[in-house]
């Protein structure tokens, strides 16, 4: 029996044994050759996102379509994007799925109120429409809206660039060598973004390749996508060179770097007096050109698929250390910096050696470790650092209780406290999720709702404690006996009603899911008045807001608790920055 | 080696979803156009030469931008360093061209203190029957935020050509007046690095000789 057989032969098995053995599923999906037939696509795929075949949402209303704000912008991008539809399909037939496609879209979007429309959703709808059909596209991709794409669908981009700034670090074990020079390059992660938001929909031709890709991305965690990249870019060095080229790398490095890989794969060649000849004179388009010409054009996406698994295990994102997310990932982005509300309690830094580069407003190029801030830097400091803005919070905090006293902390005054402050998802990217036992909570950098099915709760959640700070502010999960950080991100429409923390996704990708969108309280009493949250079962939401009471726990078996008591400042011991020294 | 370019401009193409900053592109840097256009995801990227005056050839990087909303986060991190914008509209779509006056703005806030050179391009000119802006409002908008103004089709390529080599012009006489110089950290305007430079050493201190006496 050949492989092939065999595999479909353990897929009919899987699928038939009851429950339905989703673990051979899933590695079905990841192993050489994918799920290898549409027919055994149609039967697999809704397993994965364990979508129910005989409860399918019904066809789009009629009247899906009015007053819809995203209506037209679907409308003009799926209207035009014949491209991603098979070739020699009719006009009509192409017409009707078009028209499909935009319902598909709007029916999720409708019910799902939390989803935002982006330029790219489309390439990824249309390709459950043409392998499933429309009712089962819309049950998948409402699935998978929620958890793979979540991230994707916020108000804004602050959570994809999040996201993308994943890359580095990932490149970074993947090739070193080329990590360096993209950050010398001061390219950016952002050409990926087409890559990462559309799962490759948009940018591969071969609809082959979509499909083995989609097989591999079903089965796997969320940000499987973004290793992907890494993978791709460097498994095919000519392309990674091209598309660094076209994303206005110097091409002086680029043409370096190709000269460096060419000789490492074919030592034999002599490319030294190429290199000269680079040296000599700066390089342009056509001789990187040149070189790039040899890109091959169909990728070996076994191989690289293979590669990005056993890249994922051997460094979950939960092990990528903070400091590879150093901002020179990300140089060429303004970045805008957020008003974050931070709310730590306690101070206790995860990377001491954080450094960062950044342009700054006016211009200037800092470039600060914790070490060699001085006071005066410390303002501008915190804003570039991943780790001390904890300290800032705390200053912040401290301040807001002695309204007269400047806020201190060892010899450093803190410059400004208007905003607790100043992190933009660039900066508090990275973040290590787990939570020692002396430490109450380490303030936290945002999690994406990728990042949190990543947490993998143990067992049901039966008990859960949210732990507020004293300004009111979601910061902390209190689960059997351990602590979880949530995300702390500000929203700002949201925020004005109630003062509260962005939505937190708690929970495997497995229903049940708990989000909690807000989180009001009193600054001063240190109580949390209120708290709301929209449960999602079974792909139907439910929101319910109540006061923070006993009835609470009759609710969801949920407990809202008073923060533990700060600890005075001075038992908090200030990292070596903030201490005064001699010289 | 050959010089391939003596400055390098980098341009932004800007203006709402669909219309048509792509295919104005494709138009430019490939000589195609087709009906079949997906739309941009992110940011993308294109690349031609000009030569500008005999023996001074420009290279012009492009960028085009998406055109919705949510992907402007992104696309303000490539404002900062362009030198020249080009504002697009379709003219058969009057709420892109009352949208003209919102990037404008946008981009020039954005990038404040230092300015861009912009253009005004009015797109899809061959449709004629369904044209919603008057050349006329264009044009007075144009005056108003002190910019040229064109009308082009990328469909039956008319006036693309022109629309870049006017701004990349017009930059380029900024740049020989000094308004617009390379300056570090800016990938805006770039020398090669065996250009000729626009007043080479010798021809400076001449020109300081003369001013002298």
């Amino acid at each position: 029996m050949s492989w092939k057989k065999q595999k479909l032969a353990d897929i009919q098995k899987a699928l038939n044994s009851d429950p339905v053995d989703i673990e051979t599923l899933r590695h079905a999906a990841v192993s050489e050759g994918g799920l290898l037939t549409d027919e055994v696509r149609r039967k697999v795929w809704p397993k994965l996102l364990n979508v129910n075949a005989f409860d399918l949402p019904a066809k789009p209303a009629k009247n899906i379509r009015e007053n819809h704000k995203d209506y037209n912008q679907v409308l003009l991008d799926v209207r035009r994007s014949m491209r991603r539809f098979p070739r020699g399909m009719r006009a009509d037939e192409r017409a009707v799925l078009q028209e499909q496609l935009i319902d598909i879209i709007l029916d999720v979007l409708r019910r799902n109120p939390q989803l935002h429309y982006y330029q790219g959703y489309h390439d990824i709808v249309v390709t459950f429409l043409l392998v499933v059909g429309e009712r089962m596209a819309i049950a998948m991709v409402e699935k998978l809206s929620n958890h793979h794409l979540r991230d994707f669908m916020d108000p804004t981009m602050d959570s994809t660039k999040h996201i993308l700034n994943y890359l580095m670090p990932i490149l970074e074990r993947v090739d070193p060598e080329l990590h360096d020079f993209m950050l010398r390059a001061e390219v950016g992660t952002i050409f990926a973004l087409s890559w990462l938001i559309t799962w490759y929909g948009h940018v591969l031709s071969d609809f082959r390749h979509v499909l083995r890709l989609y097989d591999f991305f079903l089965a796997s965690h969320p940000l499987t996508a973004i290793y992907f990249a890494a993978v791709r870019f460097e498994g095919n060095g000519w392309l990674c060179l091209f598309l660094l080229a076209s994303a206005g790398a110097p091409s002086h490095l680029v043409i370096r770097l190709c000269l460096a890989k060419e000789q490492r794969r074919n030592r034999k060649r002599i490319v030294l007096h190429r290199e000269r000849e680079v040296k000599s004179s700066e390089c342009d388009m056509a001789s990187v050109h040149h070189l790039l010409s040899q890109i091959p054009q169909d990728l070996p996406y076994e191989q690289l698929i293979s590669h990005t698994h056993r890249l994922f295990n051997r460094y979950p994102p939960t092990q990528l250390p903070a400091r590879q997310l150093r901002l020179a990932a990300v140089p060429q982005q303004w970045i805008t910096l957020d008003i974050v509300p931070v709310t730590a309690a306690y101070y206790k830094p995860t990377c001491p050696q954080a450094k960062a580069e950044l342009r700054t407003s006016n211009d200037k190029l800092l470039s600060v470790s914790q070490q060699q801030t001085q006071a005066q830097e410390i303002s501008a400091f915190y804003t570039l650092t991943l780790v001390p803005f904890v300290l800032l919070a705390e200053a912040c905090l401290h301040s807001s209780r002695d309204q007269d006293k400047k806020p201190s902390l060892g010899a450093a005054s803190v410059v400004k406290v208007t905003h607790s402050q100043l992190v933009s998802s660039a900066f508090y990217t990275h973040c290590d999720i787990k939570v020692t036992g002396e430490t109450p909570f380490i303030c936290t950098p945002a999690l994406s709702a990728a990042e949190l099915w990543h947490l993998q709760l143990p067992g049901e959640i039966d008990r859960l404690s949210i732990i507020a700070s004293a300004k009111g502010l979601l910061t902390g999960l209190f689960f059997e006996g351990q602590h979880y950080k949530l995300s702390i991100k500000e929203k700002k429409s949201a925020m004005k009603a109630s003062q509260g923390v962005r939505a937190v996704t708690v929970s495997r990708a497995e229903p049940p899911l708990i989000y909690f969108l807000g989180c009001t309280a009193h600054g001063d009493s240190e109580s949390v008045e209120t708290a709301s949250a929209l449960r999602t079962e079974d792909g139907r939401t439910r929101s319910q807001s109540f006061p923070v009471s006993s009835s609470v726990l009759e609710h969801s078996h949920m407990t809202i608790e008073k923060p533990p008591p700060l600890p005075p400042l001075s038992s908090c011991v200030p990292p070596p920055c903030l201490t005064k020294t001699s010289h | 080696m050959d010089i391939l370019w003596q400055y390098q401009f980098r341009i932004i193409l800007l203006g709402d979803s669909t219309v048509g900053k792509s295919s104005l592109l494709k138009r430019f840097t490939d000589g195609v156009y087709s009906d079949v256009a997906d739309p941009t995801v992110g940011v993308d990227f294109y690349a031609r030469s000009l030569d500008i005056e005999p023996g001074v050839k420009i290279k012009l990087q492009l960028w085009d931008t998406a055109g919705q909303e949510r992907f402007r986060s992104i696309t303000t991190s490539y404002y900062r360093n362009s030198v020249g914008g080009l504002l697009v509209f379709d003219l058969t779509n009057r709420k892109s061209f009352e949208h003209v006056r919102e990037w404008h703005r946008e981009v020039s806030e954005h990038i404040l203190p230092h300015h861009m050179v912009y253009i005004l391009v009015g797109h899809k000119s061959d449709l004629t029957r369904e044209r919603k802006v008057l050349r006329d409002e264009a044009e007075q908008l144009a005056a108003e935020l002190g910019v040229r103004y064109v009308e082009t089709s990328a469909k039956c390529n008319s006036n693309v050509e022109r629309a870049f080599e006017l701004l990349a012009r017009d930059i380029y006489e900024l740049m020989k007046m000094g308004e617009i110089s390379a300056r570090d950290g800016w990938d805006g305007v770039k020398s090669g690095l065996t250009a000729k430079v626009l007043y080479p050493a010798e021809e400076e201190r001449e020109r300081e000789k003369s001013c002298n006496c």
